[in-house]
């Protein structure tokens, strides 16, 4: 019986499509940093080529400080958004949402203090 | 005791992959709808006095992501067009498809697909989304030595069918 499973088992591995998630080279800012409130951008750079991706910050109440849903830039490794002017002290998340080559979507959010 | 025997049969009978038959064919033959699938490109070699040396497989719309499993002994190119207009993907922009694979063995003597051989050819995609029903055609054209090329590109009853593959409607 443990011989059926087994056989099940490899056949459903072996049955899977490829899939390569890229993964991040850097946060701007980084994840739990502390950083100046004159900042114009945020923005995320991968590993590798990506096909599309889409980057939003907010604040921990949830309101959108970023403008549009993000730009991809540097050969399509970077995914970069500007931020509203005059944003207050505080909290922000910001979460990208990334469409991989091999076409998965990935999203994260890491977050990041304005002071 | 004869349950397992039974079980184990219908799962060995399950994994023997389909038999090669005499056409050029992508495998399996229906596949899901925006599913992530492994495609395979069989190609039979159909003379009894020369080797399949080149497979040339142009896709049809839809396919975005693609990439091929190494095959021993064979050269890989994968062709990609510039879309005019970027398709929206779920909110995101795609602005190239695949529109080709080509395989060329590497020493044809060595490395062709002999009389009575067959040779499956792997690559991995996102199946197009496109509505349940549709056939996807993949126009094929198979190259033996000393210069003999037959195009699968046919429809179903010819005597050379470009290989089609049916799309499912992905499960709720």
């Amino acid at each position: 019986m443990r011989t059926i499973v087994l056989a099940v088992a490899v056949a459903l591995v072996a049955s899977a499509p490829a899939a390569a998630h890229v993964g991040v080279k850097s946060y701007s800012p980084k994840p739990g940093s502390t950083v100046s409130r004159s900042i114009e951008r945020v923005k995320v750079t991968f590993k590798a080529k990506i096909t599309d991706a889409k980057l939003t910050v907010k604040t921990s109440s949830g309101t959108t400080v970023s403008i549009g849903d993000g730009s991809v830039v540097n050969r399509k490794k970077t995914v970069r958004v500007r931020l509203k002017s005059g944003l207050a002290k505080g909290r922000y998340k910001a979460t990208y949402s990334v469409l991989n080559t091999d076409g998965h979507v990935i999203s994260k959010s890491w977050n990041f203090n304005l002071n | 005791m004869k349950k397992t025997i039974a079980a184990l049969t219908a799962t060995v009978a399950l994994a023997v992959p389909a038999a090669a038959s005499a056409h050029v064919t992508v495998q399996p033959r229906t596949v899901t709808a925006g599913s992530f699938s492994k495609l395979d490109v069989r190609v039979p070699n159909e003379r009894d006095n020369k080797g399949t040396i080149k497979v040339d497989v142009r896709l049809p719309d839809g396919f975005y992501f693609l990439s091929y499993q190494k095959v021993p002994g064979w050269k890989t190119r994968v062709y990609k067009q510039k879309l005019d207009t970027p398709v929206d993907l779920g909110g995101f922009s795609v602005d190239e498809r695949f529109t080709r694979v080509v395989w060329t063995a590497k020493k044809p003597k060595r490395d062709r697909i002999a009389p009575g051989q067959f040779q499956d050819f792997p690559l991995s995609v996102r199946v197009p989304s496109v509505t349940a029903g549709t056939e996807l055609v993949f126009r094929a054209f198979q190259t033996y030595q000393r210069g003999e090329r037959v195009a699968w590109t046919g429809a179903p009853d010819s005597d050379s069918p470009a290989p089609r593959v049916l799309v499912t409607a992905p499960t709720p």
